[in-house]
């Protein structure tokens, strides 16, 4: 009974908090504290112009195209792995140290040997989403497994279950939520890694727009830029927790 | 039948062996109900696990209708003392799991799992999932589940150990009714409660710790059929029968009117 109050309380909170934050900008961009922050109608004129130029509009295509591709690919990749290192101990005990390493090591020392290797296009910005955004959809669904009752298998086994049958009923059902987790976080991360990497390469993609209105110090541009890539994440983060309830475990 | 042959558990612990069961010999006669009763730590869960063919003995035969077993088998089943329902499944699939688990089609096992769940009183819950059912009511389908594969061995490990007393009682009540009902069962049921051991069995398997033994066999003096007549001689019992039956009626149409907004 309560779950639709406290819902629409949450909406209304939320709302309330970003348009006091929105009103606490404006005030402070227009009392002109400091040239780091204009006000913020100023930025929302700045974002209505982005919307319509044709720089902006081919690099979000980039970036987007980029995402497109490394995204699917690393989910699909990733889950794979994550299955075969969640089910085959070996396996698990040969790729666990990758893992760890990719998820340690930080994004931009490794993103100038991946422009070494693939160049300054959209391939390094694929290989960057790749190497940021898989050990994250592994480790989380590793995890899934891992977390399977042993009394179900022990259930499932005393019924005679085949591999099969215990895979379907019991391993993946138990690895599902936590893997579509994994799949939520790598979302965010592919869009982070996407601009990093497009922002040391610094020529494509809307990291390079970033990167050259920061350069050029469009301080109205660059917010806008940076809202934009707000509203993306969280426009596909919620999209794939939508997916995520539609598709049943 | 249940022949259980000089069978000896030891488990590694800290790198020192220790001795769970030692030199167990028992034999569970065809549509014998059989309860294991001893302190906790004895080796009955682990005793029911090699009878189920989950573990492996380090010495010691069991057969089972004639069989030497060297893991589950279709004539038997186990119900477990925490219910371990998949709670993502529906209580019809998972009373139909063991149905599935051996290859019966879809309209079949659920039919037969249907049958079962109504001979459990859970009719209208078909399409519930367990975490909407109480407790006894996961250990219905929990039942039903074994049942639905209609084994002629029917394992239980403390199946009624985590209700409350009203449930247990009653759960009690109503598996005696369906073990009258059902064609020859043997039924092998591990407990640490004299009361439920008595009302159930035809023999109590007295077990004792350290190492895990069998101390004593002892046949209960009344029959099966009126069971419930001999626990309740003097007049003290007909007042506590009439405070149980009330407090039955109360859960059933509990039960009854969950299962009719369902
Ligand atoms: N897999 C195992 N490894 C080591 N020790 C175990 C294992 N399973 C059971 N034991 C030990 O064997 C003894 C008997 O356990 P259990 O069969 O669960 O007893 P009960 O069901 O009678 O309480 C206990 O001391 C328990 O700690
Ligand atoms: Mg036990």
């Amino acid at each position: 009974m309560t779950e639709p109050l406290s819902a629409f309380r949450s909406v209304a909170l939320g709302t309330v908090s970003v348009i006091g934050a929105l009103l606490l900008w404006e005030l402070v961009g227009v009392a002109d504290v400091s040239s780091a922050l204009p006000p913020f109608h100023n930025v929302a004129l700045a974002f209505v112009d982005l919307l319509s130029s044709d720089a902006f509009q081919e690099s979000v295509w980039f970036t987007l195209r980029a995402i497109a591709i490394a995204f699917p690919l690393t989910v699909a990749a990733g889950l794979i792995m994550g299955l075969l290192m969640g089910l085959v101990r070996p396996l698990r005990w040969m790729f666990d140290p990758y893992m760890t390493l990719a998820l340690s090591v930080p994004l931009v020392a490794i993103i100038p040997i991946l422009i070494n290797l693939f160049g300054f296009g959209r391939l390094t910005i694929i290989a960057v989403i790749v190497v940021y955004t898989l050990p994250v959809v592994v480790v989380n669904t590793v995890a899934g497994f891992d977390s399977v009752d042993p009394d179900q298998v022990a259930m499932a086994r005393s019924f005679g279950a085949s591999r099969l049958l215990l895979l379907r009923r019991v391993l993946l059902p138990t690895a599902a939520p936590l893997a579509a987790s994994g799949v939520r976080l790598a979302a965010g991360r592919a869009i982070k890694g996407a601009i990093v990497g497009e922002q040391i390469v610094g020529l494509v993609g809307m990291g390079g727009l970033i990167q050259r209105f920061g350069g050029a110090f469009a301080v109205e541009d660059l917010y806008a830029a940076i809202v934009f890539v707000g509203i993306l994440g969280i426009v596909v983060v919620n999209l794939l927790t939508r997916l995520e309830r539609r598709v049943p475990a | 039948m249940i022949d259980i042959n000089g069978v000896s558990m030891t488990f590694e612990r800290d790198g020192v062996p220790f001795t769970a069961l030692d030199g167990i010999d028992l034999t569970i006669a065809d549509g014998e109900f059989a309860s294991i009763i001893g302190p906790s730590g004895c080796g009955k869960t682990t005793l029911l696990k090699i009878i189920a063919g989950l573990v492996d003995p380090t010495a010691g035969t069991v057969t089972v209708d004639g069989t030497v077993i060297d893991g589950p088998g279709p004539e038997r089943a186990l119900v477990f003392q925490n219910f371990v329902l998949l709670p993502w499944a529906t209580i019809l699939d998972n009373t139909a799991f063991g149905l599935e688990a051996r290859g019966v089609g879809k309209e079949e096992r659920r039919r037969i799992a249907r049958e079962q769940l109504a001979r459990m009183g859970l009719s209208g819950f078909e399409q519930h999932y367990p975490r909407e059912l109480s407790g006894g009511m996961q250990q219905r389908v929990g039942i039903a589940r074994a049942l639905a594969v209609d084994p002629s061995n029917l394992l239980m490990d403390e199946p009624f150990g985590a209700l409350d007393a009203l449930t247990r009682q009653l759960m009690q009540k109503d598996l005696l009714d369906l073990w009258e009902e059902d064609e020859e069962r043997t039924a092998a049921f591990v407990t640490h409660s004299m009361d439920e051991a008595v009302y159930l069995s035809d023999r109590i398997v007295l077990m004792n710790t350290r190492p895990g033994r069998i101390e004593e066999i002892i046949d209960v003096p009344f029959p099966r059929e009126n069971r419930a007549d001999v626990v309740s001689q003097a007049d003290y019992n007909e007042f506590t029968r009439y405070l149980w039956s009330r407090l039955e009626g109360m859960q059933r149409d509990d039960m009854a009117t969950r299962g009719a907004a369902g």
